[in-house]
């Protein structure tokens, strides 16, 4: 499992890591699909800025989740863009959130080689915690930007 | 002909249209024109860019914005691909952002030279410095210190 791995761990070939690909504007995350708690629409979003910093709400069985919005950069934003039509709800240590994306997909990798943030990149603010490559649906090899939901929660902690 | 006399082979890599760095014959390992770069969320701006080659992943250094601490124009250009040793000894691969294609020179001893002041900062990241037959003073830089944390963000 993706959640389990040590930095530069390669994956046996055919030991599979279940993740969720989450776009919008040109950035996808790959996130456990474990860590996915579930997937509304938009239109499950309730207006509620505060000083959080989150665009709004989801009711999850009574519970309020804050909505999180990230620009093309991965700063936060408090507006809407036009290209979020779902809404990702993620579990963590501390709690729930949910962040607002252009599509969420499902995808089985194999054989992955998680490599760390080189470290001339890693200024201790960069939202990934390892970079990969995969098989894109045209056979094209692309570059994996993987993340968690708690390393997700901090660096938005550490943004608002 | 003795190695002192002839010199030592090195590439000299042209950062832009005022400042060439030098690094060792061997580490320089391929030349990409043109690379498709994508951007790192969040990461510094010397080293924002990640290019795919040969089914590695190259973090590419824009040692221009390092130096001067500015946000660079991101003109496709030329990346130098380099090798270098990592932490458990392993060889890694960097990229170095270049104005033009590296040029090999021969350096002697005897062109060796004193920092001058405006290069302070390239102390940090090189081994020595030479002075060119232009008489610019070329910093020779370790490569490892370049894609290594401590030093590049510092």
């Amino acid at each position: 499992m993706i959640g389990e791995m040590t930095s530069n761990r390669l994956l046996a070939p055919d030991e599979a890591c279940y993740i969720s690909k989450l776009s919008f504007s040109d950035i996808e995350l790959l996130i456990p699909q474990n860590e996915i708690l579930s997937i509304e629409s938009i239109y499950e979003l309730e207006d509620d800025t505060g000083k959080g910093g989150h665009i709004g709400v989801i009711n999850k069985q009574g519970v309020k989740l804050p909505v999180y919005c990230f620009s093309d950069s991965m700063d936060i934003v408090d507006y809407l863009p036009e290209d979020r039509f779902q809404c990702v709800a993620v579990r963590h240590n501390q709690g729930d959130f949910a962040l607002l994306c252009h599509e969420v997909v499902n995808i089985v990798l194999k054989g992955m080689d998680f490599k760390d943030i080189p470290g001339c990149m890693d200024n201790g603010l960069i939202p990934l915690t390892h970079l990969c490559l995969y098989q894109g649906d045209a056979g094209q090899t692309k570059l994996g930007l993987v993340t968690h939901a708690d390393f997700l929660y901090k660096y938005i902690s550490r943004k608002i | 002909m003795d190695t002192e006399s002839a010199g030592v082979a090195a590439w000299l890599l042209q950062l832009d249209r005022l400042v060439n760095v030098a690094i060792g014959q061997f580490e320089l390992t391929h030349i990409v024109d043109q690379p498709e770069y994508i951007s790192i969320p969040q990461a510094p701006e010397h080293c924002k860019d990640i290019i795919l080659w040969n089914d590695n992943i190259v973090p590419v250094m824009n040692l221009t914005s390092w130096m001067s601490g500015d946000k660079q124009s991101d003109a496709p250009g030329v990346v130098a691909i380099v090798v270098y040793t990592g932490a458990q000894n392993n060889y890694l691969y960097g990229g170095i952002k270049l104005n033009n294609p590296p040029v090999q020179v021969k350096v002697k001893n005897i062109q060796q030279c004193q920092w001058t002041k405006s290069l302070d900062k390239w102390k940090i990241l090189s081994i020595s410095c030479f002075k060119s037959q232009e008489g610019e003073v070329v910093p020779i830089i370790d490569i490892t210190k370049v894609f290594s944390q401590k030093s590049i963000n510092k």
